[in-house]
């Protein structure tokens, strides 16, 4: 699917002027892109190629650094469990074989998850989420949940929000809110492993 | 503000020792100059810098400042650090030692060492900088990374990601110097993989560099790999002459087989790059395809035959045809691919002995004149190499420069990155059009409209005299001065030009170009803003009959830019410019090649020499040239494979040596000429060109009397007016530019000839009219030649044949829309003359109306429905059926 002209020009009006080079705006324009479409494909590698005057092979090669870039399509909750040291000691390896088996994925420890066959859930372990206090943390679709103990596996997947973490993100200085296209990531906060 | 200029070089220490280099100067480089080596993986001179191995680290440490205690050295990495005052380099400090052990520790966890069995293996920089500097043990005991292993990331080029050691040198080159950057790291840290987009094959005409630049054994060449070790081969300085830029190469080989190509530096002419025809296009030299032995035609068939009785047989046939008909009768045609010895002999022979004027090494040439310009007193080529690295503006007229002299490409790029701006007139869209400046989308054939439309503009408004006083000076500014109080320099006077062009205007050549005034307007200006404007003409546009037009609107146009130089045709073949030196030109009165073809398909021209030319594929007029063959009576051909053109009409054959089996020298495109020394014994009885003539000529009475090479460099040297400087014999390893016009050998630096004065406008004889008319129903042709083409010295090595394209049209998405054809279709491409099939490519590449296929690619060629009196003519396309799974293929790519 192309990328839509709003999205391009988000890209071209909005970010490419933001700085000295165009290649800067790139992480930015594939942000905006993979909001609108779910996962980023070799096509819109091309299209923000063109954009930014990029080779697609580069662009790629950029989206490929970051895991919150998806290159295939996921499911509409993604579903991360932190392993980091906090939470691995507080079972977390175990809330992930879990979710697994309630969602019907395998999980072996390093390597949990997958895409529910509906395309209803994506699980994947992830590295510190900075909620330490609340370990095992969570996170879907970058929203903080926790602790969300093996026992409590059936219990979160039937009301997540009962296990949401109360976590007022303070705006970032100088910036009107979040930035465009993350509505859902809690700025300061976003996930970077 | 202060006027006083910083000084212009540092002294610093290295070592101990003492050495002042210009201000900007890395460390490493600093290093270098007085002979002190530091270990590296990541640095090279060629490419930018990143930093990323960490092995050059250095003990660094500068003067304190005045009244402070010096603070202690720190570890700074060689290839990155400038040169300051007073600073101190310690290469050898026991820290720097202590920090590139660790450096090689780390590499080493991963790294397979799997030396035993890696290609590298005793020319890798990671083995030796591992004896030199690494740990003699590793600490480390945990299992190590596997990765891809022996992955192709093409049909060229194999990765093995375990080796890999992230120093970027291969993502850094197709990224900066050809600009293709096809290959990345995906992934990051540990799981850093090598890749390409969706693990595409790699397309550029450059990948087989990377693998040079590898400093360890993750990128193999498929073609070398598991052949032998370094110390096993051997080795021979030559030059490519798969095209004219002439790169210098080193030809390895092992048992007398050509295993490897790598590149000779010569900063000249190929800097340390090779394309991939040069580099996987040599095995050809040990194919067993060649033809071993001579053969003669008997009951219409070729059969083989001693050298003795086809020599006899040939020159009988040939002292017939001259006794009958005089030697106007007998046409001569090659030279393009061989060494000068080889067209020295060939011209001597054409002229002595068979006391011909048609003589050529152009193919499908249609005008006398070898080189356009020399009526105008200028070469062929008028400029280096090297000067299209300082171009302010480079025009490519007529050239697919991409695929014509794609090491030469390079050379162009450097100039635009340099800051040149690219100018290309082109009917369609080639690589190089991925950076140009100003792309002139013009009619097929009319590109003496759109030089006019050049010239009209300039008229309108005359570039300034003294380019360099066109540009902005930054340094002027810099000094506080006001530019824009200075006189305004005066304007050339082009009033000259005005009466050369008639009534030409903008508007009107725009018309009959297809390209808007406003883009020639721009163009035109670009140009004479530019300090050193260089324009490049395609060979194609060399030969066709409207060359002489052409030379002279771009020779006005040179003069009206106030560089005369500025024009240089590429030449037809990688020999092509030798061949015009030593004389493979028509004489007084004499055919060009293309018309000695059509004079001999009339039944005039009664026999045919061909030296290495394969007409039938290669005349631009199949029929004519099938004609030709059918109704010469005596076809002498000297050949390294089996042709259609021996099989259909030789009456005596030739089996010749292959370049990588002769002795001799070469000239290229700039003219410079170089030596290159045989890399194999001939096992077959076949023999060089130049022997072939000799001992001919013995047979035919007038004998040549040369029995060895430099016999023939020698007579060369001191006959050729443009090689006489180099009458004493010695050929610089470098190779030397030699001047036709303008006198002595030279650099290219010289003033013009004896004609090229300075101001003097010259008419521009009308040509006839190419193009045609605008508004025209069905789709014009337009065909040129493709690197990969001519498929017959690539045919032993399959990988390289895979890189070849499938034989192809291309056609703009309207007019594929219009036609209801999609992508990957297979077309008949038909002409009245008949049809051939190729593989329907659907782009942006022409533009409507317009459709292209190479002329090199795919049996039969696309000549075979060519006419030689429409140079464009108009096809149509039409689907093939084809079987059921090829279609389901094709709808899939849809
Ligand atoms: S493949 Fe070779 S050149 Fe490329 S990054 Fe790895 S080690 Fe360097
Ligand atoms: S650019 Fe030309 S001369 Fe150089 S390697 Fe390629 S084919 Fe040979
Ligand atoms: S370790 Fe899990 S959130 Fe920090
Ligand atoms: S060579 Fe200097 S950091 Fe790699």
């Amino acid at each position: 699917m192309p990328l839509s002209q709003a999205v391009k020009d988000l890209v071209v009006n909005e970010y490419i002027p933001r700085y000295p080079t165009k290649r800067a705006a790139l992480v930015m324009a594939l942000w905006a892109a993979q909001n609108e479409q779910g996962w980023l494909s070799s096509e819109t590698f091309e299209e923000i190629g063109e954009l930014l005057d990029l080779d697609a092979t580069d662009v790629n090669a950029v989206a490929s650094f970051y895991t919150m870039f998806h290159r295939r399509p996921i499911g509409r909750q993604l579903i991360e469990v932190c392993d980091n040291p906090p939470c691995l000691v507080n079972n977390a390896h175990e809330t992930m074989q879990r979710l697994c088996d309630r969602l019907g994925l395998e999980s072996a420890a390093g390597h949990g998850g997958g895409t529910t066959a509906d395309g209803e859930y994506t699980v994947r372990f992830a590295e510190c989420l900075a909620a330490c206090d609340m370990a095992p943390a969570v996170q879907v679709n970058y929203r903080y949940y926790g602790p969300v103990r093996p026992d409590d596996v059936e219990r979160f997947l039937a009301n997540m929000e009962s296990f949401s973490i109360e976590t007022p993100i303070p705006p970032v200085p100088g910036q009107s809110g979040p930035p465009a296209g993350a509505a859902a990531t809690p700025a300061g906060m976003v996930k970077e492993g | 503000m202060a006027a006083t200029a910083p000084p212009t070089t540092v002294t610093l220490t290295i070592d101990g020792q003492e050495v002042t280099v210009p201000r900007g100067t890395l460390v490493i480089e600093a290093a270098r100059q007085i002979g002190i080596e530091i270990p590296v993986f990541c640095y090279h001179p060629k490419l930018s810098l990143v930093g990323a191995c960490r092995m050059c680290s250095c003990e660094i440490q500068m003067p304190p400042p005045p009244g402070q205690q010096p603070r202690p050295p720190g570890i700074l990495t060689a290839c990155t650090t400038q040169v300051a005052p007073g600073m101190v380099v310690n290469t050898l400090g026991p820290q720097s030692t202590k920090h590139r052990e660790a450096v090689i520790e780390f590499l080493l966890i991963n790294h397979p060492l799997d030396c035993p069995v890696c290609d590298a293996g005793g020319e890798c920089p990671l083995q030796d900088n591992s004896h030199a500097w690494g740990p003699k043990e590793s600490r480390f005991e945990e299992h190590k990374r596997l990765a891809r292993k022996g992955a192709p990331l093409s049909p060229l080029v194999v990765l093995d990601q375990e080796r890999c050691i992230v120093c970027y040198r291969c993502t850094r080159f197709m990224a900066e110097v050809p600009g293709q950057a096809e290959l990345d790291f995906f992934s990051r840290g540990f799981s850093s993989q090598l890749r390409t987009i969706d693990d595409q094959p790699m397309k550029s005409h450059f990948q087989g560099n990377i693998i040079d630049l590898c400093p360890c054994g993750a990128l193999t060449s498929e073609t070398y790999r598991f052949k032998a070790r370094p110390h096993d081969l051997d080795h021979a300085d030559s030059v490519c002459a798969q095209c004219p830029v002439g790169c210098n190469m080193i030809i390895d080989s092992r048992s007398n087989e050509v295993v490897r190509v790598r590149p000779r530096q010569n900063e000249a002419v190929n800097e340390i790059w090779l394309c991939d025809k040069g580099r996987f296009g040599q095995y050809y030299f040990s194919s067993k395809e060649r033809i071993a032995q001579p053969h003669v035609r008997q009951d219409d068939q070729l059969r083989p035959a001693s050298w003795s009785e086809a020599i006899g047989s040939a020159a009988v046939a040939l002292q017939g045809v001259k006794g009958r008909y005089g030697g106007q009768a007998i046409g001569v045609i090659g030279g393009r691919n061989l060494t000068n010895e080889d067209c020295y002999a060939l011209a001597r022979f054409a002229s002595e002995v068979l006391e011909t004027p048609n003589v050529d090494h152009r193919t499908g040439a249609r005008h006398t004149a070898a080189n356009p310009l020399a009526e105008h007193g200028l070469d062929a080529f008028n400029s280096p190499f090297v000067d299209a690295e300082g171009a302010g503006a480079i025009m490519l007229l007529g050239t697919d420069v991409y695929e014509e002299m794609p090491v030469f490409w390079l050379r162009i790029r450097k100039g635009v990155k340099n800051g040149a701006k690219l100018i290309i007139a082109n009917p369609r869209a080639t690589e190089a059009d991925r950076v140009a400046f100003h792309r002139l989308r013009h009619r097929p054939g009319a590109e003496l409209a759109v030089l006019r439309g050049l010239l009209a503009a300039l008229v309108e408004s005359p570039p300034l005299e003294g380019p360099a006083a066109v540009e902005a000076s930054p340094p002027a500014a810099l000094e506080g001065t006001q530019p824009a109080q200075a006189p305004p320099p005066p304007t050339r006077d082009l009033s000259g030009l005005r009466d050369a062009l008639g009534d030409a205007s903008v508007e009107g050549a725009a018309e009959a170009c297809g390209v808007t005034a406003e883009t020639l307007r721009a163009a035109a200006a670009t140009l004479a803003g530019a300090r050193n404007p260089l324009i490049y003409v395609g060979a194609r546009l060399a030969i066709r009959a409207d060359a002489p037009g052409l030379a002279a609107a771009l020779v006005n146009l040179a003069t009206a830019l106030g560089q005369r130089r500025a024009v240089s045709f590429f030449p037809e073949g990688a020999n092509a410019r030798g061949a015009a030196l030593a004389g493979l030109v028509p004489g007084e009165g004499g055919l060009p090649a293309g018309e000695i073809i059509a004079q001999a398909a009339a039944g005039k021209i009664k026999a045919l020499y061909l030296v290495g030319e394969n007409v039938l594929a290669t005349h631009p007029d199949a029929e004519q040239a099938r004609q030709a063959l059918a109704n010469a009576e005596v076809v002498v051909v000297h050949e390294l494979f089996p042709t259609e053109t021996a099989a259909l009409g030789a009456t005596v054959v030739f089996p010749a040596t292959s370049l990588g089996e002769k002795d001799g020298t070469l000239t290229n495109a700039e003219g410079r000429i170089q030596t290159v020394h045989y890399a194999l014994r001939t096992e077959s009885s076949a023999r060089p060109d130049w022997r072939i003539l000799s001992d001919l000529s013995g047979e035919m009475g007038a004998s040549l009397g040369y029995a060895a090479a430099v016999e023939i460099t020698r007579d060369l040297l001191a006959d050729v007016p443009a090689y006489a400087p180099l009458a004493d014999g010695a050929i610089p390893a470098e190779g030397v530019i030699v001047r036709q016009h303008g006198g002595e050998a030279s650099d290219g630096t010289g003033t013009g000839g004896p004609n090229a004065s300075w101001g003097a406008y010259v008419p521009i004889p009308e040509g006839p009219a190419l193009a045609p008319p605008p508004g025209q129903e069905g789709l014009t042709l337009v065909t040129y030649g493709e690197l990969l083409g001519d498929e017959s010295t690539l045919q032993d090595v399959p990988e390289v044949l895979e890189m070849v394209p499938e034989p192809y049209v291309e056609v703009n998405r309207q007019d594929a829309a219009r036609l209801g054809l999609t992508e990957g279709r297979l077309v008949r491409l038909r002409t009245a003359r008949g049809g051939v099939e190729r593989r329907l490519r659907v782009n942006g590449r022409c533009p409507v109306g317009v459709c292209y296929t190479p002329d090199n690619l795919g049996r039969p060629r696309v000549n075979m429905i060519l006419d030689w009196a429409q140079p464009f003519p108009t096809v149509t396309l039409e689907p093939v059926r084809e079987g059921v799974a090829a279609e389901a293929l094709a709808e899939a790519g849809d």
